[in-house]
């Protein structure tokens, strides 16, 4: 029990006071304490990444032993250990490295990024109807923005191009500042709930 | 056409051609791209992941910094999920990920969030635009008042702040549209102009 829920919440509580402590305040141990902290945060945070590594291998080592024919999981894990060794064994600036990086990673990352584009059209679609005030005023701010933001659009609609900077500018700041603010404060509020040991669950407690 | 002759640019158009074909409809040749691209990545990450431990944990480590042995330590414990017996020890690790995290996000949230956009709004108050912003900021928070319902005279405030807030949302999915209209724009330049020679 004490190492199940006890300790888990000392620690949690403690280096999150030290980390706020350390930020508002000039006091020179808590400040090297914090730092260290910090510092364990992004080792431990390193192990992190393992994990899901390790998760990788766990879970498609499973699907070719379900299904020996399913190339995908064997596609997949034969690239994570090639890049792994390549990047290891060679380095990161080495030639077959920055390939894997430039040609595989880059071009297909950017496409999947891109794709949103084609199913987007569908999401407006719904999104863009102007049922009532708010859904109008979506409508008419999202689509002077989009024609707004291309030549195209300042050739056809001409108002659109200063009618795009005044809304980014102006109508944008309005809106996204309170949606900022208040989200700050419940941020604050379920970080004050971890710090005080409200919010177990977020470190796998109950 | 002048095609490419680049082993690189013919990997690169195939993926991104790969990753399109899904737009018909799912099929083998996208699922086998894009798992080698969830490979890649991974591996990547994995590879960057280890330079870090080398160059922030056990190179100081060895040079003297005893105390990092600490983060190593709870850093194995992560993997104590692994063991059912002892798999509660993972929490420790996290734990202090949770609280520093947690230390470090309210930290941010009071600056930047909080301080920061106050200072910017509390401006001085001479053109429309200012007041628009002002007004804005005020009247959409006033939407985020919980404590209880603004009804009758105060109803209008959370409205108004709601008709603020689809403008900027509004603003933002036209923004997010032209971002990714714009990348696939880039990756069909690539496929014409970079691989095909057009």
């Amino acid at each position: 029990m004490f190492l199940r829920k006890t300790v888990p919440t000392i620690i949690a509580s403690i280096s999150g006071v030290v980390v706020v402590v350390a930020y508002f305040f000039q006091i020179t141990p808590i400040g090297t304490l914090a730092d260290h902290i910090l510092k364990w945060r992004s080792v431990i945070a390193v192990f992190a990444l393992g994990l899901g590594g390790v998760n990788i291998i766990r879970l498609h080592t499973k699907n070719i032993q379900r299904d020996p024919k399913n190339f995908y999981s064997a596609a997949l894990l034969l690239t994570f250990a090639i890049t792994i060794v390549v990047g290891l064994t060679m380095g990161q600036t080495s030639a077959p490295y920055t390939f894997i990086f430039d040609y595989i990673n880059v071009p297909t990352g950017s496409a999947i990024f891109s794709l949103l584009a084609f199913y987007i059209g569908t999401a407006a679609y719904r999104a863009f109807r102007a049922k009532n005030a708010e859904a109008a005023i979506l409508l008419i701010t999202g689509c002077i923005v989009m024609l707004g933001r291309v030549p195209i659009g300042a050739k056809i609609l001409p108002f659109t191009a200063p009618a795009t900077d005044w809304i980014m500018s102006v109508l944008n700041v309005g809106g996204q500042r309170g949606v900022m603010i208040a989200g700050a404060i419940g941020f604050i509020a379920v970080s004050l709930r971890i710090i005080v040991g409200l919010e177990r669950r977020a470190y796998g407690g109950e | 056409m002048n095609i490419s002759s680049s082993v690189g640019v013919w990997v690169g158009a195939i993926a991104a051609l790969g990753i399109y074909s899904v737009l018909v409809k799912d099929n083998p040749f996208y699922r086998l791209v894009e798992h080698i691209f969830v490979g890649a990545s991974a591996g990547i990450a994995i590879v960057t992941g280890i330079q870090t431990f080398k160059s922030q944990a056990w190179s100081p480590l060895t040079g003297g910094q005893w105390l990092l042995i600490i983060p190593i330590l709870l850093g194995v414990l992560l993997y104590a999920r692994y063991v059912p017996q002892y798999s509660y020890l993972n929490r420790l690790p996290l734990s202090l990920m949770m609280g520093a995290g947690a230390g470090v996000a309210m930290r941010g949230a009071v600056e930047s969030q909080i301080v920061g956009q106050l200072t910017a709004t509390m401006i001085k108050l001479d053109t429309l635009d200012a007041w628009i912003i002002f007004l804005g900021t005020l009247l959409s928070l006033s939407y985020f008042f919980l404590t209880y319902k603004l009804e009758g005279g105060a109803g209008w405030a959370p409205k108004l702040g709601r008709y603020f807030m689809m403008a900027a949302f509004g603003a933002a999915f036209g923004n997010t549209v032209m971002g990714r209209v714009s990348a696939a724009i880039g990756r069909f330049q690539f496929i014409f102009l970079d691989w095909l020679g057009m």
